[in-house]
């Protein structure tokens, strides 16, 4: 596993460390494979809630301080995606826009797919510390 | 495998995802991606996700 930095990421904390901005807390699955690079704007083939459509909304999960090593030192976001329809998430992340293909991606992650059918859904718990 | 793009100056990164199937059944997945800025910690992760992945039992 390797890790890069986006500097859409970045551009994001400095924004809301100056007290502008929009916080992360739309969170988006894909269903596409793929390498994460420093220059990544978005996920892999983005989908919507129905596993199939490239436009629409993405989730709005609810974020929080919490303690890990250093007291609020932890970002957490949780946020919950239904399915409208069937197929496999591969990976996921949370930007600062509702709309599939708008805002600036944050953080994100791809992972071994998991299957959906539809009506299921993921709880994502979206963990960032600083230290 | 699993990668991660994280903010800068992040110390750790995690993605848990907890599946809900439509029957209620509730599968939880643990951590699916993973990033700490010590490779050492990174690595152990990987081992872990691996040796979970050969041993059934040991999967949540």
């Amino acid at each position: 596993m390797a890790t890069v930095v986006t500097t859409a990421g970045r551009a994001v904390a400095v924004n809301r460390l100056r007290g502008s901005g929009t916080e992360p807390v739309y969170v988006g699955w894909g269903t596409g494979a793929g390498t994460a690079t420093t220059t990544a704007t978005g996920l892999f083939t983005e989908r919507a809630a129905d596993l199939s459509a490239t436009t629409g909304n993405r989730v709005t999960g609810t974020s929080s301080a919490v303690s890990g090593a250093v007291t609020g030192d932890t970002w957490r976001l949780v946020a919950t995606y239904t399915a409208g329809g069937s197929g496999t998430v591969t990976n996921a992340g949370a930007f600062d826009a509702l709309t599939i293909s708008a805002g600036n991606l944050f953080v994100y992650g791809d992972f071994t797919g998991i299957g959906l059918a539809s009506n299921d859904a993921i709880a994502f718990t979206i963990d960032v510390v600083f230290g | 495998m699993t990668k991660m793009v994280v903010p800068a100056g992040a110390k750790s990164v995690s993605i848990r995802a907890t599946v809900i199937r439509a029957d209620g059944r509730v599968e939880d997945h643990g951590v699916v991606a993973f990033y700490h800025k010590n490779p050492l910690i990174r690595w152990a992760y990987r081992v872990r996700r691996a040796v979970k992945r050969m041993l059934p039992w040991r999967q949540s």
